[in-house]
């Protein structure tokens, strides 16, 4: 864990503690609530640190759990507002990902990149993302990436490149002139194959940067998007592979065709853009609404 | 103590505690914690908020001697007549309480 979000102690600092406890709340509790939840906790804090007792309540934020269930306990009208909540951008959530890999999958790109923005921003809001960005502002969190993050966030766009390239590269051959085989494999197992370990990967990346966004901060949830639009171009990619049939395509269509995944992982990188951009430069704008 | 006889008699000590005087949050918690060592510092404040937020209790922001900004929470005449309600209520429970020996 990086130095500047612990104490000497090595335990959480007190921002990084509110901001976990305003993390738990704002499931249950409106932006505003919340904010008055934690500016009690703040002077509470305060008064404890005068007063030396400071290492009770520290333990005490370190459950957010317990303290948000006996909050609820006072103001139960927290459960109707998680339930509403998480039904309605869950439910579209669903509704977008089952559209998007249904069995009667939109075949055109341009049916698939409005449903991947949706289900990116049905999530984005599912997870409170811009309650949650206005709370690490006003606690002033400092979260830096991780070196291990930005090696990650570096080593994406590889696969993606790769995979494209060689495919570019291969089915542009006369067809006479494709290898049936891999040393003793044949090709369709071998580019199959390497084409799920991609996947793999890139799916344990998007776990773990969701991980990130869900315990340490909602900055890391651009990076996460980044990995979907990879995984979106190989599945695309994967899926595109399969039922492709060389007879039926001309040269530069099946160039063409092979060019279309490229612009989820382009959606991809935009979205995460755009967002990473909010986070950076629209933090008035959202610190006000 | 039972969760549901302890939110009403909390509501009703706090409003108590300010009706003597203006008390900033911690300060209210600590005479609270007195009586009710169980209760925790959310409980005390949800009741706070709730208050303030029904108009029983009005918040000001005050400072002492040097120190940080504090909000401090005074009883407002809707929280007069509250208080003065559950007085009647909690006096009237009393009487049949002890009336019926327990």
């Amino acid at each position: 864990m990086p130095k500047n979000l612990t104490n000497p102690s090595g335990k959480l600092s007190e921002p990084l503690l509110l901001n976990r406890l305003g993390n738990y709340l704002l499931l249950y509790f409106p932006l505003r609530q919340v904010c008055e939840i934690l500016e009690d906790y703040q002077e509470y804090l305060s008064l404890e640190k005068e007063r030396g007792n400071f290492e009770r309540l520290t333990l005490e934020l370190e459950n957010p759990r317990t303290i948000t269930q006996e909050l609820l306990k006072e103001t139960p009208e927290g459960l109707r507002r998680f339930r509403t909540w998480t039904a309605g951008w869950g439910l579209l959530a669903a509704i977008t990902l089952y559209l998007y890999i249904s069995p009667l999958r939109f075949s055109y790109i341009s049916a698939r990149l409005p449903l991947f923005a949706l289900f990116v921003l049905s999530v984005f809001s599912l997870i409170h993302g811009r309650a949650r960005f206005v709370l690490e502002q006003r606690l002033n969190v400092s979260i830096s990436f991780g070196r291990c993050c930005w090696f990650s966030q570096l080593l994406i766009p590889l696969p993606v490149l790769l995979t494209e390239s060689v495919m570019q590269r291969l089915l542009a051959l006369p067809a006479g002139a494709i290898p049936f085989t891999i040393g003793k494999w044949p090709i369709g197992i071998v580019i199959n194959s390497v084409l799920c370990l991609f996947i793999f990967l890139l799916c344990l990346i998007l776990l773990w940067m969701l991980l990130q966004t869900f315990t340490r901060s909602i900055r890391y949830y651009p990076a996460a998007i980044h990995s979907l639009g990879a995984i979106l171009f190989l599945l695309d990619m994967r899926f595109f592979l399969h039922r492709m049939d060389l007879n039926l395509y001309t040269n530069a269509a099946l160039h063409q065709e092979l060019m279309l995944p490229l612009w989820l992982y382009g959606a991809g990188i935009l979205l995460a853009g755009v967002s990473a951009f909010f986070f950076k430069k629209g933090a008035g704008l959202w610190m006000h609404r | 103590m039972d969760a549901q006889i302890k939110k009403g008699i909390l509501e009703m000590c706090i409003l108590q505690c300010i009706a003597a005087k203006d008390l900033y949050g911690y300060d209210i918690i600590q005479q609270m914690h007195v009586y009710f060592p169980e209760a925790g510092e959310s409980a005390f404040y949800a009741i706070l908020r709730r208050l303030h937020r029904e108009g029983s209790a009005m918040v000001y922001t005050g400072t002492t001697s040097g120190g940080p900004a504090r909000k401090y929470y005074r009883i407002t005449e809707q929280g007069q007549t509250r208080l003065y309600e559950m007085k009647e209520d909690w006096n009237r429970l009393k009487a049949i309480v002890a009336e019926l020996g327990i």
